[in-house]
């Protein structure tokens, strides 16, 4: 029998050598132990729909002055930067910490916001939209008050 | 044999070479997140159009994240300020009103754009707009133009409902008509069936319900078409066909022709902007978007990013007896 040339180990080798040097697709990820990192939270986790709906959003362990952008993810999974709507704008104190208020009414009263409510997805990311942290907040239709007879 | 084998070796290696290209020659929005600014408050129709773009650009521009801001504020001043003073990477776009280049040729303050430069991506829709009238006080144009006087509502000064008339009256050179200002889109037209008007200049799609009801009746059009059930009434190019009124006529009709314009900044490398402007277009003519649209009685007739360019580049070179007019309609001394 003929001895084949051919290297089976030896192309695949060079092929993805070739291919994916220089490729970030197996990058490093970066991971520090025990340190918790950047957390937000909601402080107003069940919000009732109205027209003057609010959300109370606030973090810590961020970098000091470090300014921040807050996305509300939308039922079709879109994002908006709600920022003109926070008062005051979303910036770290001394110690890393924000509070920030989220006047959501009009989101609800425009149906941006599902009327029959539900959960959604709050995204804080730096101000190139990279994501630092998420949360959840949970909207829920008011109840109609029953008409006296 | 070993010759063979380097030449083998060295096809296995170009072969690599060009996968390799093809792998790494990714598409630039791949991976990035763009910006769309919005000039208004959200849950409005320029909000509208840049959600369902947002969404179906996202579709033609494989591996990006578009981010809806609204910016409101300043008459859409503030929003295309940052829109033409965005880092022209092809990260940032936005929208805003038409007639917010004639906030450049009438000078108002806190303008910090140059219309006629930015990078436009095109709209997808144009607008038709008209006047509206009292049914039982006029049957056509004729009759409106031969009253005493009629009574107008606007919004205010420098929106359209304000401006138009008022180019359309000076370039007939009549007078025969006044502007109350102060009424919101809705008001105009209760203020039309109250009688406390009897005239009104609007878009024919949030006026449509109170033509059907027979509670307005539209004279005029400004528009790319005319639409079949108004093939009686004039395109305003047939009313303002006199050479000296013709720039009004294509200054009214460029407004609506533009309807909802999408721009970046100035200087986007010409092949962002080429990817951009691409999906874009397919992003408005989208059969989901279009079908979208038809639900929510929006229109969908994507007007090109050429067209909008021409018309924005005109703007910048109206002759100065339409600025001097422009100026007027916005109180600009």
């Amino acid at each position: 029998m003929k001895k084949c040339f051919i290297n089976i180990p030896v192309v695949i080798l060079i092929f993805g050598l070739v291919v994916f040097s220089g490729s970030n697709s197996f990058g490093p990820q970066e991971c520090v132990a025990g340190d918790p990192g950047p957390i937000i939270s909601i402080g107003t986790p069940l919000v009732k729909m109205s027209k003057k709906s609010e959300v109370v959003i606030m973090g810590t362990g961020f970098k000091p002055g470090q300014e921040i952008s807050v996305l509300f993810v939308g039922p079709d999974g879109l994002q908006s930067d709600i920022g003109y709507a926070l008062k005051p704008a979303p910036k770290a104190d001394k110690t890393g910490s924000w509070i920030t208020t989220w006047s959501a009414g009009r989101y609800v009263d425009r149906k941006l916001i599902d009327p029959k409510g539900g959960a959604y997805k709050i995204v804080v990311t730096d101000d190139e939209y990279n994501p630092i942290a998420h949360s959840a907040v949970l909207f829920q239709p008011e109840k109609k008050k029953k008409k006296k007879k | 044999m070993i010759k063979r084998k380097s030449l083998f070796f060295l096809m296995v290696f170009f072969i690599a070479l060009s996968f390799a290209t093809v792998i790494r020659a990714e598409p630039f929005y791949q991976g990035k997140v763009i910006k769309m600014i919005v000039t208004t408050k959200p849950g409005g129709g320029y909000d509208w159009y840049a959600r369902l773009l947002s969404k179906y650009m996202q579709k033609y521009l494989p591996g990006s994240t578009i981010i809806v801001k609204n910016v409101p504020g300043g008459g859409h001043i503030i929003g295309t300020n940052l829109i033409y003073r965005a880092k022209p990477d092809g990260l940032t776009i936005g929208t805003f009103n038409r007639a917010v280049g004639i906030t450049q040729v009438v000078g108002l303050k806190g303008v910090k754009f140059d219309f006629g430069k930015l990078s436009w991506l095109g709209s997808p829709c144009s607008e038709i707009y008209t006047y509206l009238v009292n049914p039982k006080m006029f049957k056509n144009l004729d009759d409106v133009l031969k009253t005493d006087k009629i009574r107008l509502a606007a919004e205010g000064l420098g929106a359209l409902s304000y401006v138009c008339p008022l180019m359309f009256y000076q370039a007939l050179g009549l007078e025969n008509f006044s502007i109350s200002t102060g009424y919101s889109g809705a008001e105009m037209e209760m203020a039309l069936i109250r009688g406390e008007a009897d005239g009104t200049w609007g878009s024919l799609i949030s006026r449509q319900a109170a033509i059907d009801s027979g509670d307005a009746r539209v004279v005029l059009l400004i528009g790319r078409e005319k639409p079949a059930q108004f093939k009686d009434v004039p395109l305003i190019e047939e009313v303002l066909k006199d050479p000296e009124n013709k720039p009004v006529a294509k200054l009214l009709r460029g407004l609506q022709l533009v309807g909802r314009p999408y721009a970046g900044p100035p200087g986007i490398p010409a092949d962002r902007l080429k990817i951009l402007r691409e999906a874009f277009e397919k992003a408005s003519k989208d059969p989901e978007a279009l079908a979208l649209a038809k639900k929510g009685n929006r229109r969908m007739d994507f007007v090109a990013w050429e067209e909008v360019d021409d018309w924005a580049k005109g703007l910048m070179e109206l002759s100065p007896s339409i600025v001097a007019k422009l100026k007027e309609s916005y109180g600009v001394k």
